[in-house]
């Protein structure tokens, strides 16, 4: 292969990457764990090896207990935050808690501590905020689809300026629309697409939206919002598969409507209502300790200050152009971007000093647990669920059909302008001509 | 090497060892494989201890990772290509040449995303078929009335156009 065809490979490639999604995975997990059992695993040959030449030596009691040291299997490493697609990062460009990404035309995917993935949808932004085991994101532009693993004490949280949307394992999308500086028409729409939130608001009051369900929140508090097929929009479509995909989307409604009425009812049951209202007991006595302490509440009131300076800057990027501008703000996002972080791991570090805190976050780790389990357990032993859930799996493979045959249409739309194409005949053999050298910026 | 140099080392380069097998030709399973193998390679086997800048890091590791490949299609008794250690080198010289020292392609890939805009409308729709919805070129030419010929140098021909616009916009960017 000469050096053109490696140029070629190269872009080949990229090519992949820009417009395939072929992007790298993020291996380290998989790396650091798989060093890990190395690790052990060369542990486990010395010790072989010692057994064997104490053998040889007749020190046949050198089979007993060995140090439980060495037993002791290596800690898992916590997945640091990882972000992949088209965005921007402020300040420095690192990723890390209180690092700020912006999506403009593209989206992003962020994934934080392995458990919960956060789709960025285009122009969105949000902070990667949080500790291990309880990872948040603020959203303070845009809209985010949220999809949170459930297991064991881990929670997830999503922060915005009317207030925190917690979860504990499911999907669901939280979106701020209108403009920051519009006082009424700005709110936040929150879509539970499987599972349960908890919505707490600016006033303190608690709301539990289930699947199925999408509220809005404004400045006064919850309001309905819903936007769901109707049977006046399947009167509207044209095509059969249009006419299929609302008759579709008014089941999988109805559908919905039942699994949300049936986990509404099992929420209600005495049990799992108690262990529920237990988990907010328990955040709501955690988050009361932490602002309690004066030191924190201050460097929470830095943090959000130099995070509002940030999205402020942020805002004004638009009307400035040119080098220097771009070099000045760069200079100013690094400085708030620093200034946010260093207040932000300033809590995390006060926060393991405060005193009691350890037993309560403790306390609170046990009774999420307990609420998981209760509610899991009751969910699955529901017949008309599992049936739900059934029912929901064929409309998914109908759903992947419909693609595909979106996919096909679409070729053959390809293949129609084309033909018409063809019928300008000159103009497809100008595009064929290879030995003008054409102005690497122009037309291609 | 201690754990923590190897996480350091890992999430520094991952995604430009990822990308570098794949240029050299693996296949997305293989180069998942590879990039595993040549970071439990610095941690296990105790190869010379890794530079201190991250150009010559950079290249240390791909070392690594060219090895292993080669060794991989060497066992294998097959390649996509005619690859021998000299084709390899002369690969790693293009790669050292067009992808900025220190950097994990991403320069490369902001400037094809670029000239990506500056492309043809039809040049876009094969782009798009190839790429993005990975049809094989057989495919790609029934949809467009063309010979599978006609679109492998079709594409031939793009890609070098846009191999030519992103040396240029790098050349500007470096300037």
């Amino acid at each position: 292969m000469n050096r053109d065809l490696w140029i070629d490979r190269l872009t080949d490639t990229c090519l992949g990457e820009c417009l395939g999604g072929e992007g790298p995975p993020d291996l380290s997990g998989r790396i650091l764990a798989r060093a890990g059992r190395s690790g052990r695993l060369l542990v486990f040959k010395c010790a072989a090896a010692a057994a064997a030449a104490l053998l040889v030596a007749g020190l046949i009691s050198v089979l007993g207990p060995r140090d439980p040291q060495e037993r002791k299997p290596a800690a898992p490493s916590y997945a640091a935050p990882v972000v992949s697609g088209d965005y921007t990062v402020e300040g420095d460009g690192r990723i890390g808690r209180g690092a700020i990404v912006h999506t403009d035309d593209g989206t992003a995917e962020l994934s934080l501590g392995g458990y919960a993935r956060v789709t960025m949808r285009p122009g969105s932004t949000a902070q990667i905020a949080g500790a291990q085991n309880a990872e948040e994101v603020v959203l303070s532009r845009g809209d985010v689809k949220c999809d949170v693993d459930a297991a064991g004490t881990r929670t997830f949280a999503v922060r915005t300026e009317f207030g925190t949307v917690s979860v504990v394992g499911t999907r669901f999308t939280v979106q701020l629309t209108g403009e920051e500086t519009q006082m009424n028409g700005r709110k936040m729409l929150v879509n539970v697409l499987a599972g349960v939130v908890l919505v707490t608001g600016l006033n303190g009051a608690q709301s539990v939206v289930t699947a199925g369900e999408r509220r809005a929140w404004g400045r006064g508090g919850a309001r309905a919002a819903t936007a769901r097929p109707t049977a006046t929009a399947l009167a509207e479509a044209k095509t059969p598969l249009e006419k299929e995909s609302v008759a579709l989307a008014l089941q999988v409604q109805a559908l919905r409507a039942k699994q949300q009425e049936i986990e509404a009812a099992i929420l209600a049951e005495p049990d799992v209502a108690a262990a529920m209202k237990a988990v907010f007991d328990a955040k709501v006595a955690y988050d009361a300790a932490l602002e309690a302490n004066p030191e924190y509440a201050d460097l929470k009131q830095e943090a959000e200050q130099a995070s509002t300076e940030l999205r402020e800057a942020f805002r004004g990027r638009r009307g400035r152009r040119g080098r220097e501008g771009r070099e000045e703000r760069m200079k100013k996002y690094r400085e708030l971007s620093a200034r946010s972080r260093e207040a932000r791991e300033k809590m995390a570090k006060l926060a393991g000093e405060v005193e009691g805190l350890a037993e309560l976050a403790t306390k609170k780790d046990e009774v999420v647990a307990a609420f998981l389990t209760k509610y899991q357990a009751a969910l699955a032993a529901n017949e008309d669920l599992v049936e739900i859930k059934k029912q929901m799996e064929k409309v998914d493979a109908w759903s992947r059909a419909a693609s595909e045959q979106r996919r096909a249409d679409r070729i053959q739309r390809y293949r129609q302008a084309l033909e018409e194409r063809r019928k300008k005949a000159e103009e497809a053999k100008d595009a064929e001509q290879e030995g003008k050298e054409p102005d690497p910026f122009g037309e291609m | 090497m201690r754990r923590k140099t190897l996480e350091m080392l890992v999430r520094a380069h991952q995604a430009e060892i990822y990308r570098y097998v794949k240029y050299l030709g693996a296949g997305e399973d293989l180069a998942r494989d590879l990039v595993q193998e040549t970071f439990l390679t610095t941690f296990r086997d105790s190869p010379p201890p890794a530079p201190d800048d991250v150009r010559r890091r950079g290249a240390w590791l791909r070392g690594i990772a060219r090895n292993l490949l080669l060794r991989h299609w060497q066992r294998e008794k097959r390649s996509p290509v005619k690859i021998n250690s000299p084709a390899l080198e002369q690969a790693e010289g293009v790669w050292a040449s067009a992808v900025p020292g220190g950097d994990d392609a991403s320069f490369y890939l902001e400037a094809l995303r670029e000239c990506l805009k500056e492309v043809s409308a039809r040049n876009r729709e094969i782009l798009d078929l190839r790429y993005a919805e990975k049809k094989p070129r057989r495919e790609i030419a029934d949809a467009l009335s063309m010979s599978v010929d006609g679109i492998k140098s079709a594409l031939q021909r793009i890609r070098a156009r846009l191999s030519k616009c992103v040396q240029a916009r790098l050349k500007l960017e470096g300037a």
